[in-house]
Parts: structure tokens; sequence; C-alpha cells
């Protein structure tokens, strides 16, 4: 692909959805709703237009030149060996392949938000505010300079906090927006200095040079894994990863489209984009990598707990996301880098199904998410209750629905992740995570769609709406076959997909994830596999059967393992009494003690004074003309001394 | 002809005139005679000017004292046209009595 080609495609796809968002934000008011549908959905399909003509490139570039970095303008140049900052973007397999995701899913969801949103009066803003944020998010995957992807890195977290207080008058969503952003904060805060430790070493921000100059950093030095260690926080913060995982349940509040694109399927994946895309850092830190891959597969098994005991359909797969963003970490985190990419893709997919096709319950259910409130939705919305069951089959990873095919290549590779017995201990911790995932899927599924009505909303509700249902459907069918020509989870089988991510990602060392032997391979794919599917038996039998009443079960077990899981494993908690009560605290007594009598204090004692020395000159204001005249005349009789006296000397 | 050893009795006369007049400022309190204790004041500093401009033999001591004498006038108009309009308010003219600026 020649520069001139990719400049125009970057400068295309990043201002088509830009375009939407000014025509809609600024003459969507006046123009009306017709308008805003139109421009903010076709303004996305023509960026995924543009993204196919890339990923069509990119296929038929030759062995060698699949990357193309094009410079837009200088931005900040310091001069040769200082800081220079560009426009720089890259289009190459993996940015083709994110892109591709970003576009074709965030049309899909442009279009079932008409529908959802149509009695809502700001869908203007709403369209802005979502064609901004899949700009931002182009930035991010496109940039080539450690500045723009910073930029972009950022303009997502402020797409997401804009979006979660869509109904800004719901002071829980102004909240949650909050706790996001700030919980993003940190994350670009650990991000920008890890910019600094790359500047310093690297004496370049431009991403293809820093990955060219790797040799400028002691491989498993302090340096390396302090960058590293840096990056990964930042990821960890955008993909909802232990320590910094809470903001993302509460981000639900946002409209249900919202939470398929932004907390679903693109932004809270940027870590794992992030990871991947800064791989050649990573490969000479494997302390940071052990860490990554622990947190990923720790969060993946702490969501997964978690999220069975949710009882808002949305958090439930808010966590089931935490947790399958978990296993894309853990994926990166072992080296496995087209793994962690192919889950993500599949995910992406799979991911805004469940959470459109839950829109649509909470649609026709009027606002109803409390699921025990369900129950016995699918004889009343066949369509969706069909796509849900796809959607969970795909996250449960069960054969042959697309997410067994990334999950079990993932886990797979995760087997031949290092020497000794660690990566077989990570193994088998992903095992249970399969087991949880399909339970929490599945207990999703049949106690929303099956059983009983519960409330007289469930008698009531209807199909959705054509607009809100064909989105639904599209995704359910790539939810089955997306994987199918892509990848098979066997080693020396169909691998399409890595194949074609293997140019970015090659030059890894030796000793992380490679292929297992064929054998290997198939004890891990029949071991995961038995796993997804015995858990999805359990969950059949308990919430479908009944044979054992779920209550029952759930006192059987350890009562702090249920609390914990009931309690998110009180990391709000902890957090307020850690952060949030000595910040009140401090708050206070800043209040009580330092504000009034220091930062007011002196204030009040220059006001005093100044008032003091006003009474004192008041005096001298009589009134009467002869006393000014006197004083006048005492003055200037004094000014003529001091002159003659100065003049004299 | 007036010879520099005149020159130091007409600063003398100068001064005299001027000390007069601010002595009448503060002492009188009858607005009229303020007035022209003030036009006395001034005509001290125009002997003065005159004074030095023949002493220094330039012409610009008496352009001052030209000056001096029309910023008389125009204070004198003014002047005289605010006690005719005191008066008309049927105030009494004593300068003691007019002591609004400190309110």
């Amino acid at each position: 692909m020649s520069v001139d080609t990719a400049g125009l495609l970057v400068a295309l796809i990043l201002l088509l959805p830009l375009g939407g968002s000014v025509a809609c934000g600024l003459l969507g008011p006046r123009l009306g709703r017709r308008f805003v549908n139109l421009a903010g959905t076709l303004s996305i399909l023509a960026a995924f237009a543009v993204a196919v003509v890339v990923l069509v490139n990119v296929i038929g570039a030759s062995a060698g030149h699949q990357s193309t970095t094009v410079r837009m303008w200088n931005w900040i140049d310091l001069g040769s060996g200082n800081l220079s900052v560009n426009a720089d973007f890259t289009l190459d397999p993996l940015s083709a392949l994110m892109i591709m995701v970003i576009t074709g899913i965030g049309f899909v969801i442009h279009v079932y938000s008409v529908g959802y949103m149509e009695h809502d009066p700001g869908i203007a803003r709403f369209m802005s505010y979502m064609n901004f944020f899949i700009f931002s998010m182009l930035t991010l995957v496109l940039a080539a300079d450690l500045v723009i992807l910073i930029v972009g890195w950022a303009l997502v977290a402020l797409s997401s906090y804009l979006l979660i207080a869509f109904w800004y008058e719901r002071r829980s969503a102004v909240l949650a927006a909050r706790k996001a952003f700030i919980t993003q904060v940190i994350g670009d805060v650990a991000m920008v200095f890890a910019a600094f430790g790359i500047f310093l070493n690297a004496h370049t921000l431009n991403l293809p040079t820093i990955f060219a100059r790797t040799q400028a950093f002691q491989s498993g030095g302090i340096v390396i894994t302090a960058i590293c260690v840096l990056l990964a926080i930042g990821a960890f913060a955008k993909s909802a990863q232990f320590p910094l995982h809470t903001w993302l349940p509460d981000a639900m509040e946002g409209p249900t489209p919202v939470s398929a694109l932004i907390h679903a399927a693109t932004m809270v994946t940027a870590g794992v984009y992030l990871i991947a895309r800064f791989h050649p850092l990573f490969n000479l830190a494997p302390v940071a990598q052990g860490m990554v891959a622990l947190v990923g597969i720790g969060t993946a098994l702490m969501a997964g707990i978690i999220a069975l005991s949710q009882i808002d359909i949305k958090r439930v797969i808010a966590y089931s996301t935490m947790s399958q963003i978990g296993l894309m970490i853990y994926a990166v985190g072992i080296g496995a880098y087209a793994a962690g990419m192919f889950h993500f893709t599949t995910h992406a997919i799979f991911k805004a199904l469940l959470f459109l096709a839950a829109g649509n319950v909470i649609h026709a259910l009027r606002d109803e998410q409390d699921i025990r409130l369900m129950g016995g939705v699918a004889p009343r919305m066949r369509l969706t209750a069909f796509a849900f069951f796809f959607g969970s089959l795909a996250l449960a990873g069960i054969p042959f629905w697309s997410g067994w095919f990334s999950k079990e290549n993932l886990l797979g590779l995760g087997l031949t992740s290092g020497p000794g017995p660690i990566p077989w201990v990570l193994y088998l911790v992903g095992v249970g995570v399969n087991v949880l995932t399909a339970l929490y899927a599945f207990r999703l599924y049949f106690v929303v769609f099956h059983g009983e009505p519960q409330t007289a909303r469930v008698w009531a509700a209807k199909e959705a709406r054509r607009v809100m249902l064909i989105p639904v459907l599209a995704l359910a069918a790539l939810s089955l076959i997306v994987a199918w020509p892509l990848q098979f989870p066997l080693p020396n089988t169909l691998h399409v997909f890595s194949d074609f991510l293997g140019p970015v990602f090659s030059g890894a060392p030796s000793g992380y994830a490679t292929e297992p032997s064929l054998g290997l391979g198939f004890l891990g794919l029949a071991l995961g596999t038995l796993a997804s599917l015995g858990g999805a038996g359990l969950a059949l039998r308990l919430w479908y059967e009944h044979r054992w009443e779920p209550a029952a079960v759930a006192r059987a077990l350890p009562q702090q393992l249920v609390r914990l899981s009931y309690n998110k494993f009180y990391f709000d908690q902890i957090y307020d009494a850690c952060l949030g009560r000595p910040t009140r605290a401090v708050g206070r007594t800043l209040r009580r003690v330092v504000e009034p009598d220091v930062m007011d204090g002196w204030i009040r004692g220059l006001v005093n004074a100044m008032r003091g020395f006003s009474i004192d000159l008041r005096s001298y204001e009589t009134g009467f003309i002869r006393d000014y005249a006197a004083l006048f005349t005492v003055f200037a009789v004094i000014f003529v001394i001091v002159t003659v006296v100065v003049v004299s000397r | 002809m007036i010879t520099t050893a005149v020159f130091p009795y007409l600063l003398g006369l100068s001064a005299f005139m001027f000390t007069l007049g601010a002595a009448g400022v503060l002492i009188r309190r009858n607005p009229l005679v303020v007035f022209m204790c003030i036009e006395l004041m001034l005509n001290a500093g125009n002997v003065a000017l005159v004074a030095y401009g023949r002493f220094l033999n330039s012409q610009e001591g008496q352009v001052f004292a030209f000056m001096v004498i029309v910023v008389a006038a125009a204070e004198v108009v003014v002047g005289l046209a605010i006690m005719t309009t005191i008066f008309r308010l049927g105030r009494k003219l004593d300068v003691d009595d007019l002591s609004e600026l400190s309110e």
C-alpha cells in the first residue's frame, strides 16, 4: 500500500466519524431525529467501508510490507535528537483488525440505538457522542506515536464519561461516570510516566522506531520492567482489571448500546490491544509479563465468581466482560498475542450480541433490569431469546460457537507458556473459569428467559421492533460462524487468523506460548471443552430443570464465598475505607481548621489592618474646606522644604 | 530701570503676599474674602514669575503670568457662580457651614 493511499484512508476513516459527530451535535437539534439517525449511522457505515478497503489492502500486501506508517503532520519538533511529536498513523494487520471490529460492531450498534433511543429527546447528543467515541477509538488504535496514542486513550475515557452520564439527571449515572473517569485517569497517569521512561531510553516516541530500538533497553532490566508495569497499569485501568476494575459494573448506568459498544466490545479491550501493540517491550520484561498474566487470570476467576450471584442483567454481563477480558490479558501476558486478539474479536461480537439482546429485554419490560423479576420471557420474545441463547453458547465456549474456538485456542497456548508447573496451574484456573463462565452465562439465560413470569410486565412484553431485532440477529449469526474460517484451536490446523497477525508479532523470543504438540493440544482442548459443557450442564440442572434448588445449593456452599461473591469481594467497601473515608476526613479537617484559621486567617488580618487604617484616615475628612486648605498648605510647605533640601545637597 | 539688586526684595514681596493670602484663606470664613485671598496668592505667584523672568532675561515668566491671570479669571467666574447658587438656595455664605464633603 503506498503512503498516499494509506494517508487518504486514514484521513477518511478518522474524519467520517468526527464529521458525523459534529453534524449530529451541531445540526441535529435543528434538523431533527431523521437526520441524526441517518448521519449518525451512515458515517459509521462509510468508515466501515474504508476499514474493509484497508483490510483488503493489508491482506493483499506482499510479505514484509503489510505495515504502512503515514505522517499526517508534524505537531511538536524540538530539533533532531530532541522531542518530536508527529501525527503518525499505522495501517498494519493489527490496526486493520481493530478498525474492522470497531467500525463493524460500531455500525451494528448505531443502527440498534436508532431503535433503542427512539423516545429519548437527547438523540442528537447521543449520536454525536457515539460517533465521537468511534473517532477516539480509531485514533487510539491507528496511532503510531505514543503521544497520539495517549490522546486517543484519554479521548475514549472522555467519551465513556459522557455516555455513562448520558442520563445526567440520574445521580447514580453521574457518580458512575465520575468513578469510571477517575479510575481511568489513574491509568492515563501511568501511561504518561511510561512514555517518559521510553523517551529517556529510546529518545523517541514514534512507535515503529521504539520497537526498532529495543536494544536501548537492557532485557529483563529494572527500567524496561518499570515501563512495562506502568503500561500494564494503564491497560488494567482501561480494561477493568484488578485492582482498577470497580468502575465497569457501575458503568452499566449508561444506555445499553453504550454498554455494548464501549463497555463490552471495544474500549475496555483497549488494554489488550495496548499490550499486544507494545509486545516488543513486553517480550523484554518477563516479570511484567508474569504480573500481567497473573492479574488477567485472577481477574477472570474473581469476576466469574461475582457474576454468579449478581441480580442485575447488565451487571452480570459486565462481570462476564471483565472475566473474558481477564482471559485476553492473560493471553497477552503469556505472549500469546494473536490468541488474545482472536478472543477479543469473537468476544466483541458475542458480548455486543448479549448486551443488545439484554437491551431488547430491558426495553420490552419497561426498563426492568432485575433478573429476579423477569422469567418466562422466551415465549414472548422468541427471536431475542434465540439470539441471547446463541450469545450464551458463544460466551460459555460450547463447540462450535465462536467463543469455543478463541477461548480454547487461548487456553491451549497457555499450556506451553513456560517451564515447570506454573503454566499448568494457570491453565487449570482457566479451566475453572470455563466452568464458571458456562454456569453464569446459562444461569442468566434460564432465569431471564425460562420459568414462570415473575411480574405483570413480562406478560405484557412484546418482541422488539425490526430496527432493534435485525442487528441482534446479525450478531447472533456472526457469533456462530465468524470463527469457522479463521482459526481452529488445534496445532497444525486452520490458522488463518494467527497467520494474518503473524507479521506483527514475529520476533517473540522462545520460551513463550508456542504451538503445543498435537497430543497436548488435544488434551487441553478436551479438558477445556468438558469444563464448559460441565458448567453448562450444571446450569441446566440448577436453573432450568430445578433438580436442586439454587438457594439450597448456595446454602450448602461455604458462606464466606457466597457473601464474597454477592458483595463483589467487598472492593467498593475496601476502597471507600482506604481511600474515600481518609480523603473525606482530610477534607473535613481542612474545612474546619485550615480554611478558617489559615486560608481565611491572613485574608481577614489584612482586612482588619486596612479597616483600622481607613478609620484613622477618616478622621481627617472633616468636611471643613479650611481644614483641607490647611492640610494642603502644610504639605505644600513640607514639599517645598524637602525639595530645597534635596536640590541644595 | 530695575536692577538685579531689587530682585530679592521682589521675591520677599511675593512671599509676603503669598503668606498673607494663605493666612486669609485659612482664617476668614466669608467665601468672598477667601476668594480675594486666593487672588492674592495667585498674584504673589505672578510677581515671582515676572521677577524671575526679568532676572533670568527670559520672556517665559511674563507669558506664564498671563496664563495665571487667565486661570484666575476663569476660576473667579466658576467660584462666583457657585456662590450665587448657594445664596439662591437660601444658605448662609459661610465656608464652615458648607461641610457636606465629609458625608
